[in-house]
């Protein structure tokens, strides 16, 4: 419970924090316009920067910091004495993912409804229809991302250490935010125009931006199926970058991040990870 | 019950840990260990609980082999330095979710446990914010609570105060007489001295018998 009530102070904060620009607005907002504002929608690959990346991400990297050592922690806390009543390490391992599961939904919601609640002060916010396909899609999209990180920082540490396994994952993030620039860059050599608001140059280098997980988390790159959604979100016109696509993508590679948690946590003698605490 | 190890080795990163440790040790009586930090009596403990696996040699828990017939010990309690429980959790929580794993006790006997280390079981502090000496009643707790016929203790009295040390020591002896094996490794001479009924010196690795005045 207090863990729960720790997450959805976190969520809050960083909701607020997020979204205070919107305050300087008298406006009609949509539902949909919140969620596409948090799922870093206001901003394209052709005039993004650096900033505004850190400062999206910032909540997800903050939710890895706390959540991504929790399983490893308990792995060196109290594994001793559960491993000494069963040996099946994976059902242990599985139970502990689960737990992280309705933490990461609790800090999102909580995130989100904190910057709606804090664009109602100065705006209209209108709650449209559509704005369920898409809260469902930022969910599922947002939610498969901060679980495949977390758990990938767990399962390093568990390997190594707590500061490799941030060190390792967050490494990664910052390499993909910086990612982006070079693919800007590479669009601006495959075309003759070098405005930066040459927005069919992404549309038709879909593959450019696909390579970098964190594109995925912008909702407003991809394309749907559904209608009333894409109408909402395709702010690149024919690019083949269907929000499904990112759903399957991140839940597969889910998927596989856990078999290997599961393998790590089967083989590693729990006795000798126990650095943190200068155990051997 | 016998607990016996034969030639038991290992080595850790070309370091020696443990060197041809032979023991044959019986039920209803208290072994003590001893010996200076990193001697060996931690790793001792966690090679024969089947915790951490030997390079060569054999244990046995009477006629069945670890890690042949059996992954661990099947009736243990442990106490092992530098291990704890879920510092968000309550101590009974944290017991329950051990005892929830075998489901060999009742939580009133989980709250016996508890009672029976000087601890309140409706305690709503968490684990976390246990002082040294709780934290250390706690574990030696959840060591007895399903009744085991092994336990290991290493220096269950670290932490405690006068009176602890003395609940902890009428524990080991209680445990005793209802038949458990008890391991006991402790830097603290009077709980050998009036605790084991056969003490072992271990150095480097090596052990050998011996008694408490050697040391």
């Amino acid at each position: 419970m207090k863990s729960t009530l720790k997450t959805i102070i976190i969520g809050v904060v960083c909701g607020i924090l997020c979204n205070l620009a919107i305050l300087v607005y008298n406006e009609d907002f949509t539902f949909s316009d919140i969620i596409l504002r948090f799922s870093q929608s206001q901003y394209g690959l052709e005039n993004t920067n650096l900033v505004v990346l850190v400062q999206w991400n910032f909540p997800l990297l903050l939710f890895q910091a706390i959540y991504g050592t929790h399983i490893y922690k308990h792995f060196c806390n109290a594994s001793v004495y559960f491993f000494s009543r069963t040996n099946n390490k994976v059902k242990w391992f599985l139970k502990e993912t689960l737990l992280l599961i309705p933490q990461i939904f609790v800090f999102l919601l909580s995130e989100l409804l904190a910057g709606t609640a804090l664009a109602m002060i100065t705006n209209n916010v209108i709650f449209d229809k559509t704005s369920i396909i898409l809260l469902v899609y930022y969910l599922a999209i947002t939610s498969l991302w901060l679980f495949l990180t977390s758990m990938l920082v767990n399962i390093i540490s568990i390997k190594f250490t707590s500061s490799v396994g941030y060190g390792v994952v967050a490494g990664i993030e910052l390499a993909c935010m910086a990612l982006f620039f070079t693919i800007r860059n590479k669009m601006f050599e495959l075309g003759e125009s070098r405005s930066i608001y040459d927005v069919d140059l992404v549309a038709k280098n879909p593959v450019l931006i696909k390579i970098d997980p964190l594109a995925h988390l912008n909702l407003s790159w991809h394309t749907s199926k559904i209608e009333s959604v894409n109408k909402l979100i395709s702010r690149y016109i024919g690019i083949d970058f269907d929000l499904n696509f990112s759903v399957v993508l991140f839940a597969a590679i889910s998927v596989v991040v856990v078999i290997i948690g599961c393998i790590v946590a089967k083989n590693v003698e729990f006795i000798a990870t126990n650095r943190e605490t200068g155990g051997n | 019950m016998k607990l016996i190890a034969k030639d038991v080795c290992k080595s850790i990163r070309k370091k020696t840990i443990l060197s041809n440790i032979n023991l044959e040790l019986e039920s209803g009586t208290v072994y003590g260990f001893v010996g200076r930090n990193g001697s060996g009596k931690t790793m001792l403990f966690r090679a024969l609980s089947g915790l951490m696996k030997i390079d060569s040699g054999s244990i046995f828990l009477d006629d069945k082999e670890l890690h042949k017939d059996m992954p661990f010990l099947p009736s243990m309690g442990i106490i092992l330095e530098n291990a704890g429980l879920y510092p968000e959790y309550t101590g009974m929580k944290n017991l329950k979710l051990l005892a929830n794993i075998n489901k060999k006790i009742t939580d009133e006997q989980i709250a016996d446990a508890i009672t029976r280390v000087g601890l309140d079981p409706k305690d709503k502090r968490t684990f976390r914010k246990y002082s040294l000496g709780m934290k250390q009643r706690i574990v030696i707790a959840q060591a007895i609570m399903e009744k085991p016929d092994v336990i290991f203790l290493d220096e269950p009295t670290n932490g405690l105060d006068e009176d602890g040390i003395e609940d902890v020591r009428n524990i080991i002896t209680e445990e005793k007489e209802r038949g458990a094996l008890i391991l006991l490794a402790s830097h603290n001479k009077e709980d050998i001295r009036l605790l084991a009924d056969k003490v072992f010196y271990i150095s480097n690795g090596v052990l050998k018998e011996g008694i408490i005045d050697e040391s």
